[in-house]
């Protein structure tokens, strides 16, 4: 897909974005609320119409009707359940709708049921489940016809852990499968477990992609430090203190702390301390951490992913 | 039309499901429309004791006591001849008639000689009912001595508004009920509808093969399916239970298709200006409701002021019922023509509330993609 753009009146949702999943290949989306990411998946998706760009799948367009949809498979992240239909109620029905009949509606429907461990409870009403199995059934209906795009859109919020790894593991399977997976999270965990390749979208623009190592280099740095100084205008302070001194590349806030982004972070601390002692500002904790995605998406976004 | 029919049949599943559904579009209307009706007035209609003094004695006279007492009205108006002015006023005093007309002398000459004629009502203040109901008839009688015209049949439209017609309290009460269920039978479709895009199943239905078209198809089909359903067995259920007349077969299918489009638009049209299911569901209860009291399903319109059945007409769901009222006063003497106003009224409504919510539900989905 590339050149994606979609606005609502003056309000520019999606500016242009563009990626390629190769089959077989989890890419994550992650972006802070309202980057544009339910936007972008959305057209991707073909639910919402585009102002401009393409999308297509093993070459056809998703524009090009029934048969281009099929190829694709969505798990929006709300919970899209029939809740009044059991579970093989729900299977059945949008296997029909991906024109699945017969026996291999029958057996597509086990299989996606077996997948998502739901067998022994195939037949019951599906709000007699528990949050975690409800997901789990979501993600069935977006499998089970088998498509070539599957999207993801945070499919774990709010599951127990034994359902977020037996969602892990479906989609392991399914990218060991040839399927490929676009997917979104704001857990940072499972964009570095799941995601060979990662896309950062801030303001509908995709801001920085490439894989975690690519991404992590990019900071050009080794470390982080993350210094607790308790609410106040010592934090303000401490900003204007510490970011006049040699080697910081860049520091920002978080709650109570300030974190310093420094080349050759954990040797910068000694001089860093000292600054702010100077300042008459007192370190209440002291961290330093070896950067990972969280801080590429801090660096590149100036938010936390929760936020 | 393959997608739209999965769509269907998926829909009418989950509303087969609901039994709170079942018992809102079916048992309910059924259980009060025996009670009210049977409570009120049995199954015998409405009866009215109308005394006659006949002062005249004319042929022209005696045909408004023959008026009174045609086929059409045995059992409902009662006659009693009174020979006097004075009589006739002591006995609706005393309560042995509810209403009495004096035809005095000279009543016969006038008609015959084209002049201005009337006939005088006697009644007690609180005897509404029959004033009204005699009222009718005599202004009838005098509409058609001056049109030539005493021994024709009576005009269909003018029937619910005469004391009792040939419409009954049971005929009445499930026209009533059957309307009033209706917009909730077909609310909790609504209702699904909109959970629908509450829940996002919605995105997967545009996401899925299906044309937007089919998805639209599937869910109306659904819709208008349950209404007529519920309709039809309403219709079938009071025939054999309670001998309702529901009236000509053919334009009542067709004021049938428009109350449930009506319905259909009413409902979607209240729920689409909610935030969610729960508040549209909330909403639409409360504005059906009042709209129930206005329509006047709850009153009979025999003895009550003109203003009420203004009213009620206002409505969709008046224009509804008393498009079956009229309709089942007409008897087989009814037609498209009798019921022209409510087929139209209760059409735009339907049309306009659907087209109205449709644009709303576009902007939700916009909204949430």
């Amino acid at each position: 897909m590339h050149g994606l753009k979609k606005s609502f009146g003056s309000r520019v949702a999606v500016d242009g974005i563009g990626f390629a999943i190769a089959r077989g290949e989890v890419y994550g989306l992650l972006g802070p609320n309202g980057a544009g990411k339910t936007t972008a998946i959305s057209m991707i998706a073909g639910i919402l119409a585009r102002d401009a760009g393409e999308v297509s799948i093993d070459g056809i367009d998703i524009d090009a009707g029934p048969p281009a949809r099929a190829l694709v498979g969505i798990v929006p992240q709300s919970i899209a359940l029939y809740t009044d239909l059991t579970a093989r109620e729900n299977l059945n029905f949008w296997g029909r709708m991906y024109d699945l009949s017969g026996e291999r509606l029958r057996l597509a429907v086990e299989s996606a049921l077996s997948a998502v461990g739901l067998t022994p409870r195939a037949d019951d009403i599906a709000s007699t489940f528990s949050g975690g199995m409800q997901r789990r059934l979501n993600l069935a209906c977006g499998i089970l016809h088998q498509p070539k795009l599957l999207v993801l859109d945070e499919p774990t919020v709010g599951v127990d852990p034994q359902s977020r790894s037996a969602i892990f593991d479906l989609v392991e399977r399914l990218r060991d499968s040839g399927t490929a997976i676009l997917y979104t999270t704001h857990y940072m965990e499972e964009a570095e477990r799941l995601c060979a390749r990662i896309g950062i979208i801030d303001a509908g623009k995709i801001i920085v992609d490439g894989t975690r190592a690519e991404l992590v280099a990019g900071l050009g740095q080794d470390a982080r430090i993350e210094i607790g100084l308790g609410r106040g205008e010592g934090l303000t302070r401490a900003v204007s203190v510490v970011d006049r001194l040699e080697g910081v590349r860049s520091v920002q806030t978080l709650d109570d702390h300030i974190i310093v982004f420094a080349d050759h972070g954990a040797h910068r601390l000694p001089a860093l301390l000292s600054a702010l002692l100077n300042a008459s500002l007192v370190a209440e904790s002291i961290k330093v951490v070896e950067p990972n995605l969280e801080d590429v998406f801090l660096h590149m976004t100036g938010r936390a992913l929760r936020d | 039309m393959h997608h739209a029919w999965l769509i269907c049949l998926k829909d009418l599943r989950q509303r087969l499901r609901d039994h709170t559904a079942l018992i809102v579009a079916i048992v309910a209307p059924l259980a009060l429309t025996a009670l009210i009706g049977m409570s009120l007035s049995g199954s015998q209609g409405i009866r009215m004791r109308l005394g006659i003094a006949d002062l005249d004695g004319t042929a022209v006279s005696h045909a408004f006591v023959e008026f009174v007492q045609r086929p059409w009205l045995k059992g409902i108006v009662v006659v009693q001849k009174i020979a006097s002015r004075t009589a006739a006023q002591a006995a609706v005093e005393r309560r042995d008639v509810d209403c009495a007309v004096v035809i005095d002398q000279g009543f016969g000459n006038a008609a015959s000689d084209d002049k201005s004629k009337s006939i005088e009502i006697l009644a007690v203040g609180n005897a509404q009912f029959a004033l009204q109901a005699t009222r009718a008839l005599v202004q009838d009688f005098l509409q058609r001595v001056a049109a030539n015209r005493v021994d024709q049949p009576p005009v269909a439209s003018v029937t619910p508004r005469s004391p009792g017609g040939s419409l009954r309290m049971i005929d009445f009460f499930a026209a009533s009920m059957t309307v009033l269920f209706l917009t909730f039978a077909v609310l909790s479709g609504v209702r699904a509808l909109q959970a629908e895009v509450d829940s996002r199943t919605i995105l997967r239905l545009i996401a899925s093969p299906a044309d937007p078209i089919a998805i639209v198809a599937g869910k109306f089909a659904a819709l208008l399916l349950v209404g007529l359903t519920q309709m039809s067995v309403m219709i079938v259920a009071t025939s054999l239970l309670f001998g309702t007349r529901w009236g000509n077969p053919l334009p009542l299918a067709a004021l049938v298709a428009t109350s449930v489009l009506m319905a259909i638009g009413l409902t979607a049209f209240l729920m689409s200006l909610a935030k969610n299911a729960e508040q549209g569901t909330a909403m639409a209860a409360i504005v059906i409701s009042l709209l129930s009291i206005v329509g006047g399903h709850f009153l009979p319109p025999q003895g009550l002021p003109d203003i009420f059945e203004t009213l009620a007409r206002l409505t969709p769901n008046g224009q509804a019922f008393y498009g079956f009222v009229d309709l089942s006063a007409a008897g087989r003497n009814g037609s498209i023509v009798t019921i022209a106003q409510p087929l139209l009224f209760t059409g735009v409504v339907g049309v306009a509330g659907s087209v109205f919510a449709a644009f709303r539900a576009r902007s939700a989905l916009q909204r949430i993609t």
